[in-house]
């Protein structure tokens, strides 16, 4: 075949295509693993997150029939089962917002990269428990993704940056969601 | 026209070997796309009983039915002519299983690290309904395929006194 006219043509075009191709297959499964990390993986992993510290009611309040939630261990069951989905290392920030209402305040724990323990805030009793959510934080009165919590309840923001295949430094991806305590209408 | 030739029918005996070949790939390549497609239904169907498991605490008979009844209408079967493995185990301990009796319950005031997870797996292999032409490559005598599907999920279940 290199003896012919044509010489080794074929030969060093095919080789020239083959990392063309090759891109184009990782670029295709970088955008499946993209679509996996932040649809999947961070939303289910956020909204289960809170849920959970949603959960963590403080058993004396309980009995008193106003269950109001732990806020230290709520942020310790947010954190469990975020990290749990996705890897500590890729979460860039995210704020998680506890919220009691009853006159009893509430928590907000603001994570950035590179700080080593989020930065906690009170929210006082004065408080609206209307929260706004924006890329990357909640705040407390009403916004453009406004969340009312009647009952105690969790917010949080979270944000990935996922590692991709061929580039290093990707664009990062927000998912939010919110929880709150229902009484059930036999709980009195 | 073309058996008139120099060459004779060359030409076509090479064809008709080379297209049983082909043949055999593309359908190889059928196939296995047919697998994955099964095997993507499989993951979904985990996934629903999966939810299941979140809410109740562990897989009930029902649905336990229910499931095997979907698995084996999907084309898979149990390893060597038994049934398909479901197992319902806590996360790093596969001795506490979870079942109608033994829930895996979330107590309301308890802490983060007691909240239980749940591993979910499934464990069987595929039927065997290849084409015929596909069984030409390939070893025909032991050409079963294992499956292993698995979950974890936090309970959610939550006892009402």
């Amino acid at each position: 075949m290199l003896k012919d006219q044509r010489g080794a043509a074929i030969t060093v075009l095919v080789l020239l295509l083959i990392p063309f191709l090759l891109i184009g297959i990782f670029a295709t499964t970088d955008f499946s693993k993209t679509v996996h990390d932040y649809d999947v993986n961070l939303q289910v992993g956020v909204s289960e997150a809170v849920r959970s510290a949603a959960f963590m009611v403080d058993k004396s309040t309980l009995a008193q029939g106003k269950p109001l939630i732990n806020h230290t261990e709520a942020h310790n069951a947010f954190k469990k089962i975020l990290f749990n989905r996705t890897p500590e290392s890729q979460i860039e920030n995210y704020t998680f917002v506890v919220y009691n209402g009853y006159g009893k305040g509430g928590k907000s724990y603001t994570y950035r990269k590179g700080s080593i323990n989020p930065i906690e805030n009170n929210i006082g009793e004065e408080n609206d428990a209307v929260f706004s959510i924006t890329t990357n934080n909640v705040f407390y009165g009403t916004g453009e993704n406004s969340v009312t919590l009647k009952e105690p309840g969790c917010i949080a923001v979270v944000e990935l940056k996922a590692s991709g295949f061929i580039e290093k430094e990707k664009e990062s991806g927000y998912r939010w969601a919110a929880s709150t305590i229902i009484l059930a209408d036999d709980f009195y | 026209m073309i058996i008139r030739d120099e060459k004779g029918s060359v030409l076509i005996a090479e064809l008709l070997v080379v297209i049983v070949l082909l043949m055999a790939f593309t359908f190889g390549g059928i196939d296995y796309w047919m697998m994955m497609t099964q095997f993507q239904q499989a993951d979904h169907i985990k996934n629903q009983y999966l939810d299941h498991i979140r809410l109740n605490g562990c897989l009930d008979s029902a649905s336990e039915a229910e499931l095997r009844d979907k698995l084996e209408k999907l084309g898979f079967e149990g390893k060597d002519g038994g049934d398909i493995v479901i197992s319902v185990t806590k996360v790093g301990d596969p001795s506490t299983v979870y079942t109608e009796s033994n829930r895996a319950i979330r107590k309301v005031g308890d802490t983060a690290a007691d909240i239980p997870e749940i591993l979910f797996t499934i464990e069987g292999q595929f039927k065997k309904d290849k084409f015929w032409i596909s069984s030409l490559l390939g070893n025909p005598e032991d050409g079963t395929v294992p499956f292993k599907l698995q979950g974890t999920t936090y309970s959610e279940y939550i006892e009402r006194s």
